[in-house]
């Protein structure tokens, strides 16, 4: 009996949710063939993959996403040279995955020759919908792509002196669906269609400069601009709540958003000090953008059937933000290690605004906004490991943070009185560490640590105030097998006079492992998240204002397994994995929270993938990979979501193969 | 077709082979070690340590570099002298030993200027728990598999959160855990108190790690939402994966945003508890419960002190 419960206990970390696509295997010589003189590793992975999906399709693409089409998979590309000496480049390694219309792409490439340069490059692409019901009753939708690429150029990149140019692009474009709240503050919601269109580039130069006595100097000097000129518009609409005598005709909406943020940053730290090791390092940035809010609606009210209305809105926000840091270790005692640490940091947020309105309800306005925010912390943490004979160590360590934040609200009327009010507050956390490292025998491993915290004015009500968390780890791990347990729990209470909330986060969980050379494996893993939390709550409810409790409960039981075989020249590969969350809300009588407070809900994907090696250098492939997700909530909880289960299967074929 | 693309590419290697190549395999400085050790010198001449160690003419990224005494033990004559002369061997080293070797040469790379801080330097995580010199999945970084897999093989509850249908995609390969932490340790983050977590690094060197990629929620704005710039992204949001959209903490915005906005205590930027709704907002009507539908530019906004526009 134990053994028939052991077997699938075993299978599967390896399955996790990880797509069935690029194959695992590889094909060709793994010491790879010469060409003069540079030794190529190579492979490619091309295939097909179809896709069918039966359900909510919106729901689909917002977890998995990918699309039927003919793809590059997956593809490897190693050059080096054998000696360290090539003429134009000693390495050139090149990772791709994805590419021809995958949601998920990326490309890494690195270039280098010793001691001259080195090349970096990361381009990743990423298509994402989100239909945002929770949010949004299904009025927000985002259908972006998002590209990121970094490139860092070293010169010189084992010398003592050495420089770096760097360059980062992100950019976010696509469709969007967003609200726009009309005419008055008890008006009505608005759709209106969105073409987001944002670019950041940043632009990096530094260098390194290394001292005989081991210390080195880092700087960088970068600059950063982003502008995001989204606009949007919206056609006749009778708004979310068509009972109202609120309507949109039309709705025209500009609002470009520029700036800079130009940087330093300096960095001092020692390399071959033995017993004393010190880093240094200061950062300031001086972030600024320009806006205009450009807006004008035609619609009516529920008094004036013909209103319009216009917003001009312009002027720009500033954040400089400066923070500074010291680490101080000391390692001279043989079993012991010492550490300090000070962070200090400063942001101060500021910015003004030039008010516009024309509108056929009222007379034009005209307001200038004016808002500071400023942020100082200062931590410190002392953090000693202290090793106790060859099977033990300990570990503690000590954090006080102080943090100010101050903030000025002002707002003027060319025609009335400027206003300004100014807060500020302190907090204050310290926060104790305890640690012990236990290796009782040579393939065991415990640890266990602690953390106990107590803040004296959190800055929210969710923040940690007085806090205890726990975690303990058991690794066995021998030969081929490797068994672990896991557990923590987080528990918080933040309480003041009238009003409490308080969080406890528990995790379990166990994983398994086993392999029979390279022709057997099998993992699995289970894990049990519990989080409830209680909070007080106020809020207006037909007028009045009503006391309630919001109770969050989520049990989300997790399972995982896999298995790899080979057989001959077929390697098999099979992975499971369930993400359950059992918790059920409740109706409390009068509240008008609790019923939303659960969202139980099923979701598993099992995959199978079978590799047949036809020569040395060609792989088949053929897989399948399911996607299964059922909410589980009750009709009577769910008020206005609607039903978003979909069952998916995905198919792909390859040829993996290197030439 | 196939044999035309093996010519180009000889031709081509050819020409940008290595000058004297002839001889190539010759130079690896850890030769003598082969004739023992093929299985680590198999694939060697991949390795960056090898390629240094030819370039500069050293032996200090070749096998004596970390295996010191391994020219003792390879220059002996007899297999009792080789048994008698040990090199260092990393199996069973201690982790602050080994942290010691690789730091002889890695320490003066920036991005371990924290590792004596580094929670995974305190919990006892040695550099050969993660990378492997000679059985690398790959030769950038020499990490011993993927990166998801080494983090989440420790990290379980992670892994857990990546299983979520909402979730950031780590599993499909388009991010790293190394996108948003530095294994290697940290400075003190500049969001919530400048304590935990310990191993997440900052963007631009001074900001959340989220706004890396989400620059749009990077402001700087006319009307920061507070919450977001002193406690920070967390506050809402669950970042590696959540049953809710958003990867928010709740799976209705209106309870989220209620539990800080409830007037109570001394909470908030104004130290006298953070505003309850108006009492225009009537939320036994559901219209009221999807607050980010009136309340768009919930990270800040430039023209709306509400976040309205």
């Amino acid at each position: 009996m134990l053994k028939v419960w052991l077997l699938p206990a075993l299978a599967g970390v390896l399955a996790a949710q990880t797509p069935v696509t690029p194959t695992a295997e590889s094909v060709g010589s793994p010491r790879g063939q010469d060409y003069g003189g540079y030794n190529i590793l190579q492979s490619w992975e091309t295939g097909y993959r179809s896709v069918d999906v039966t359900g909510d399709r919106g729901k689909y693409r917002s977890d998995v996403n990918y699309p039927s089409g003919l793809r590059l998979f997956g593809s490897s590309l190693v050059v080096n040279s054998k000696n360290g000496q090539g003429r134009l480049f000693d390495e050139v390694l090149l990772q791709t995955q994805g590419l021809a219309n995958d949601p998920y792409q990326f490309a890494t490439l690195r270039v280098q020759k010793n001691k001259l340069y080195r090349y970096d490059l990361l381009w990743r692409s990423n298509e994402y919908l989100n239909p945002s019901f929770a949010i949004s009753n299904g009025l927000h939708l985002l259908d972006t792509v998002r590209r990121l690429q970094d490139q860092t150029l070293w010169l010189l990149p084992q010398s003592s002196v050495r420089f770096f140019l760097g360059y980062s692009r992100n950019t976010q474009s696509g469709a969007g669906l967003a609200t726009t709240q009309l005419w008055d503050a008890r008006g009505d919601e608005f759709p209106f269609a969105t073409n987001i269109q944002r670019e950041q580039n940043e632009y990096r130069i530094g260098g390194e400069l290394a001292s005989r006595r081991g210390y080195k100097l880092f700087w960088q000097r970068a600059w950063e601009y982003f502008k995001d000129d989204s606009g949007g518009a919206g056609e006749a609409h009778p708004g979310a709540n068509p009972a109202d005598r609120f309507n949109l005709t039309s709705l025209r909406r500009n609002e470009p958003y520029h700036g800079s943020t130009p940087s330093w940053r300096l960095n001092l730290l020692n390399e071959r000090a033995r017993v004393f090791y010190v880093n240094a390092r200061y950062n300031y940035s001086a972030g600024r953008r320009a806006f205009t809010f450009d807006d004008s609606a035609i619609g009516s009210d529920r008094s004036n059937p013909a209103r319009t209305r216009q917003l001009q809105f312009f002027g720009d926000a500033r954040r400089p933000v400066s923070n500074a840091n010291l680490t101080l270790a000391f390692t001279g005692v043989r079993r012991l290690t010492l550490t300090n640490h000070t962070g200090f940091h400063h942001t101060r947020m500021e910015g003004d605004g030039n008010y516009r309105e024309i509108n056929n309800a009222s007379l034009d306005t005209e307001l200038i906004h004016f808002q500071f925010l400023g942020i100082r912390a200062l931590s410190n943490s002392t953090d000693a490991l202290l090793q106790v004979g060859d099977r033990a160590s300990v570990r503690a360590g000590y954090l006080i943070s102080d943090r100010r934040v101050r903030s000025i609200e002002s707002s003027g009327l060319p025609r009335g009185t400027p206003f300004a009010r100014s807060h500020e507050q302190s907090n204050r956390l310290n926060a104790g560490q305890f640690g012990v490292r236990l290796r009782p025998a040579k393939p065991l491993s415990i640890n266990l640590d602690t953390e106990v915290g107590r803040a004296d004015r959190p800055f929210l009500p969710l923040s940690e105030r007085n806090y205890h968390a726990f975690s303990g780890r058991a690794q066995w791990r021998q030969k081929s097998l490797t068994l672990g347990l896991q557990a923590r729990t987080n528990y918080n209470t933040n309480s003041v006079s009238l009003w409490s909330h308080s969080s406890r986060n528990r995790y379990v969980g166990a994983d398994a492992s086993w392999s029979r050379g390279r022709r057997l494996s099998l993992d699995g893993s289970y894990a049990k998240i519990h989080t409830d939390t209680l909070t007080g709550l106020a809020y207006f409810a037909a007028g009045d204002l009503t006391s309630d409790r919001s109770y969050y409960l989520s049990n989300i039981h997790l399972a995982t397994a896999g298995a790899h075989l080979t057989a001959g020249r077929a390697d098999i590969a099979l992975g499971f994995s369930r993400v359950q969350d059992t918790a059920r809300p409740s109706a409390v009588s009068g509240s008008v929270t609790q019923p939303y407070q659960s969202f139980p809900l099923t979701y598993a994907s099992p995959y199978a993938r079978v590799s047949i090696l036809f020569h040395s250098k060609v792989r088949w492939n053929f897989g399948l990979q399911s996607y299964h997700y059922t909410e589980n909530l009750q009709p009577r909880f769910r008020g206005n979501f609607p039903v978003q289960n979909y069952d998916a299967s995905t198919i792909f074929t390859s040829m993996l193969w290197s030439f | 077709m196939v044999l035309s693309i093996r010519s180009l590419l000889a031709v081509l290697l050819f020409w940008l082979g290595p000058a004297g190549s002839a001889n190539a395999q010759q130079s690896t400085a850890g030769l003598p070690c082969q004739t023992c050790h093929p299985a680590q010198a198999g694939t060697f001449h991949r390795n960056p340590h090898q390629k240094l160690a030819v370039a500069s003419g050293t032996q200090v990224t070749a096998c004596e570099g970390c295996h010191v005494g391994s020219v003792r033990h390879g220059l002996a004559k007899t297999i009792e002298e080789k048994r008698a002369i040990r090199p260092r061997s990393f199996q069973g080293l201690d982790s602050r030993a080994t942290l010691d070797a690789c730091l002889t040469c890695h320490s003066k790379d920036l991005s371990r200027a924290n590792i004596h801080r580094s929670e995974h330097t305190m919990a006892k995580v040695a550099c050969t728990s993660c990378h492997s010199v000679h059985g690398a999945a790959s030769s950038k970084s020499l990490l011993a598999r993927k990166q998801s897999e080494l983090c989440t093989g420790c990290h379980t509850q992670v892994r857990a959160q990546f299983n979520m249908p909402f979730k950031h995609r780590v599993n499909e390969g388009f991010m790293q855990c190394s996108d948003c932490h530095n294994p290697h340790g940290t400075n003190a983050p500049t969001w919530r108190m400048g304590g935990r977590p310990r191993l997440v690094d900052h963007a631009f060197g001074n900001e959340e790690a989220c706004l890396k990629c989400h620059t749009d929620k990077r402001g700087p704005f006319v009307f920061e939402h507070a919450a977001v710039r002193v406690d920070g992204c967390e506050t809402c949001h669950s970042p590696h994966g959540s049953t809710n959209p958003r990867l928010l903490r709740r799976p209705t915005v209106f309870t989220l945003c209620l539990e800080c906005h409830n007037g109570a205590g001394n909470f908030g930027r104004t130290g006298d508890g953070i505003s309850t709704q108006s009492a225009s907002h009537n939320m036994t009507d559901p219209r009221y419960r999807n607050c980010t539908t009136c309340h768009l530019r919930i990270h800040g906004s430039n023209s709306d002190q509400r976040f309205l526009r």
